[in-house]
């Protein structure tokens, strides 16, 4: 009975969770389905304007970081890093390349999607880490596939509006090229409607995980993380606008009917980094005996929010590369540490969180760099403990369970011994 | 730590009062200490290794201790389990981690005490506290070995010198050579190769010293020192690497002769406050 299915997080899964699985092997079967009858296939970094290819009806478009994800979320990470590193490619590269490159080359062999059918044209960007762009350019060396790089300016405040307008530049550049390479037109309303349907996706995505405010919280950060894929592969869609309908709606009458994750939620706790896709189920698991949640994580603020702000940002205007544009510099990359800080300690208040887990990525340097020194601010400005962790988002290999946990506990012992000296 | 006198326990039970003690138990990685309790003083304690089964060592440990005191474990009430294996301590009423327990143990044997250094068999932390003997932050070693006991004990094997032996060698160097690698194994080649080059043992063990006190010391700097330090951990008995620590830190270290089962005596002290 489907009431009774369990979720990677150990719980009950929800109707959002069923629906999920639903629309993205939609989306994966229609991305093989459109490359085979010929439409062009773009592979695409997470934050390019997706958004931009909806105004050419011939594209398709695949996202290999999120596919990535997906295996390692299966654990199928380390066998395909391992393809990789008997390539030669360095067991200190991002796993989300390791993983890619190895399935890549290996014709999508113990991929749960088959893989991604071969790109026609390979767009990355520099907003997150330079990595991704070489590990785009791997495709480009090996099967001659072009590739364009967009280039984002890192800001230390507001996005500058110089910064804005060369980004814009290269939206224009990047659409003369698709329209040689497709020989479509593109259609520019079609990508205002676009782009009306990720708003749309967006305010239902920030009602969603706004529910971490609750005592106890309406969700995991666990179930958010989940929940992310289609924001990742799926963004300029109605499908998206109606599945995250579908999620908040969903979690608001739980919240109203008193069902929560955690009900003896204890201690609720922010995450920082990518999320740990080989433990969803056993950290979430052995967290709730703990009577700990993590309510909230930065990376599920990654897509959508601009910088400084945890928020999701609600674009209201008509003039649709102006607005893929702003939304290049989000919350988290590329970013200064004042930036990241704000909007961190804003969301620390707004969500009511006890400690924050800080995940130091093995494989996300660029995520990671600032760490230390957001801690240090983050336990003097917020006054709450803090701890690091060591992970790697999809690389089993590079975690030990045993020394993260220890950390954990001993900051919820923290968070006990405040409240018990109160 | 004040012996039991005799007949103590026998008097206690006289008075009908059973279960009169309080346990810590300190699974850790390399070495299982247990440290028993009665109405607010250490009585007993010991230190083995843990070998291939934890929950072994430390029944046995256990047993052995209580057995030194003369009772079983028919007087013992709470117990408090800590370390790496502290989920394997079944019978435990409450499993706390290391950090709170080392907190616990410090403040429960010097009050004034607002940092403490453990360095163990696998890991390394440093634990700063408020006038209340509550843990404030905390900073641990990453995953690499270097800056814990596994470092000095693969040195010890390359050197062929019996670890206890390392500090008061290395008091004898006039010269510490450097050992710049951070890796546990490129500073192994490292050693071997002033071997070869005929450096003298106790410039070597020394530099090791330097090497592991100035990884510590990064660490350590993550949180600030404040005063009085107290260091913990099997790493403390080696006075070599006390007295690098006390250079790098400019700072001095109190070393207790409980220095090894420190984080098994707060075990004990927190089994004491568990209510009911
Ligand atoms: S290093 Fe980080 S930002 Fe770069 S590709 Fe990997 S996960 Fe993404």
């Amino acid at each position: 009975m489907s009431a009774d299915k369990k979720t990677k997080t150990g719980h009950k899964k929800t109707k959002a969770g069923e629906r999920l699985t639903k629309i993205m092997t939609d989306y994966y079967v229609d991305l093989h389905k459109g490359a085979n009858k010929g439409k062009f296939v773009v592979w695409g970094a997470i934050i390019i304007p997706a958004e931009l290819l909806k105004g050419f009806d011939s594209v398709v478009f695949a996202v290999p970081e999120s596919h990535a994800a997906t295996r390692a979320a299966k654990a199928l990470g380390p066998m395909q890093c391992e393809k990789a590193e008997q390539m030669s490619y360095s067991m200190d590269l991002c796993s989300y390349a390791r993983i890619d490159i190895g399935t890549a080359f290996d014709g999508g062999k113990g991929s749960p999607t088959f893989g991604l059918p071969k790109p026609d044209l390979l767009i990355s960007n520099n907003n997150n880490c330079s990595l991704l762009v070489k590990w785009f350019d791997v495709y480009h060396r090996e099967w001659g596939t072009p590739h364009f790089i967009l280039d984002v300016p890192f800001c230390y405040e507001s996005q500058k509006k110089k910064d804005l307008n060369y980004i814009i530049d290269q939206y224009h550049d990047l659409i003369r090229i698709l329209e040689e390479m497709t020989g479509e037109k593109l259609d520019m309303e079609k990508v205002q409607e676009a782009l009306n349907y990720t708003n749309e996706a967006l305010k239902h995505w920030k009602r969603f995980i706004s529910f971490a405010a609750n005592r106890p919280s309406g969700i995991t950060a666990f179930d958010s993380f989940v929940q992310m894929a289609p924001i990742l592969t799926m963004r300029g869609t109605p499908e998206l606008a109606e599945h995250f309908k579908f999620l908040a709606d969903e979690t608001e009458e739980r919240v109203e009917a008193g069902i929560f994750p955690i009900p003896n939620e204890r201690y609720r706790l922010l995450w920082d980094n990518i999320a740990p896709w080989h433990q969803l189920r056993k950290m979430s698991s052995r967290l709730a005996k703990l009577g700990a949640n993590i309510v909230s994580a930065s990376y599920t603020y990654c897509f959508g929010s601009l910088e400084g702000n945890f928020d999701p940002y609600h674009y209201e205007g008509s003039d649709p590369l102006w607005a893929l544009a702003r939304m290049q510099n989000t919350t988290i990359c590329p970013t200064g540490l004042g930036l990241r800080c704000k909007a961190m300690s804003e969301a620390i208040e707004r969500i009511g969180i006890d400690g924050v887990v800080f995940a130091s990525n093995r494989s996300c340097k660029v995520y990671s760099l600032m760490q230390m020194d957001q801690q240090k601010y983050i336990s003097e400005k917020c006054g709450i403990p803090t701890v690091m962790i060591d992970v790697d988002h999809a690389d089993v290999r590079k975690y030990s369970e045993e020394n993260a946990f220890l950390r954990i506990e001993a900051l919820l012992e923290s968070i006990g011994a405040r409240r018990a000296g109160a | 730590m004040r012996a039991l006198a005799p007949g103590e326990l026998e008097h206690s039970r006289e008075c009908g009062l059973t279960k009169v003690l309080t346990v810590g138990v300190d699974s850790g990685s390399n070495t299982t200490k247990v440290a028993v309790m009665r109405n607010g003083t250490i009585i007993g304690s010991g230190v083995t290794f843990t070998g291939y089964s934890a929950e072994k060592s430390w029944k046995r440990l256990l047993e052995d201790v209580l057995s030194d005191l003369g009772v079983d474990m028919s007087s013992v009430g709470r117990i408090v389990s800590t370390g790496y294996g502290r989920n394997v301590v079944g019978i435990a009423d409450k499993a706390i981690t290391e950090i709170t327990c080392h907190a616990a143990g410090a403040h429960f044997l010097d009050s004034s005490i607002r940092s403490i250094i453990d360095v163990g068999g696998q890991d390394s932390k440093f634990i700063a506290l408020d006038g209340n003997g509550r843990v404030e932050n905390f900073a641990m070693n990453d995953k690499c070995a270097a800056g814990t006991g596994r470092f000095l004990e693969v040195m010890a094997r390359a050197l062929e010198v019996d670890l206890d032996k390392f500090g008061e060698i290395s008091l004898q160097s006039e010269n510490p050579a450097r050992i710049s690698s951070l890796c546990t194994v490129f500073a192994e080649s490292e050693v071997v190769s002033l071997i070869s080059k005929g450096e003298s043992r106790e410039n070597i063990i020394a530099g090791i010293h330097e090497a592991i006190a100035s990884r510590i010391t990064s660490m350590i700097n993550r949180v600030g020192v404040r005063c009085p330090v107290l260091m913990a951990g099997g790493v403390a008995k080696n006075i070599g690497v006390v007295k690098a620590l006390e250079r790098e830190l400019g700072a001095d270290i109190k070393v207790l002769e409980t220095a090894q089962v420190n984080g098994a005596i707060g075990a004990a002290v927190l089994a004491a406050a568990i209510e009911g």
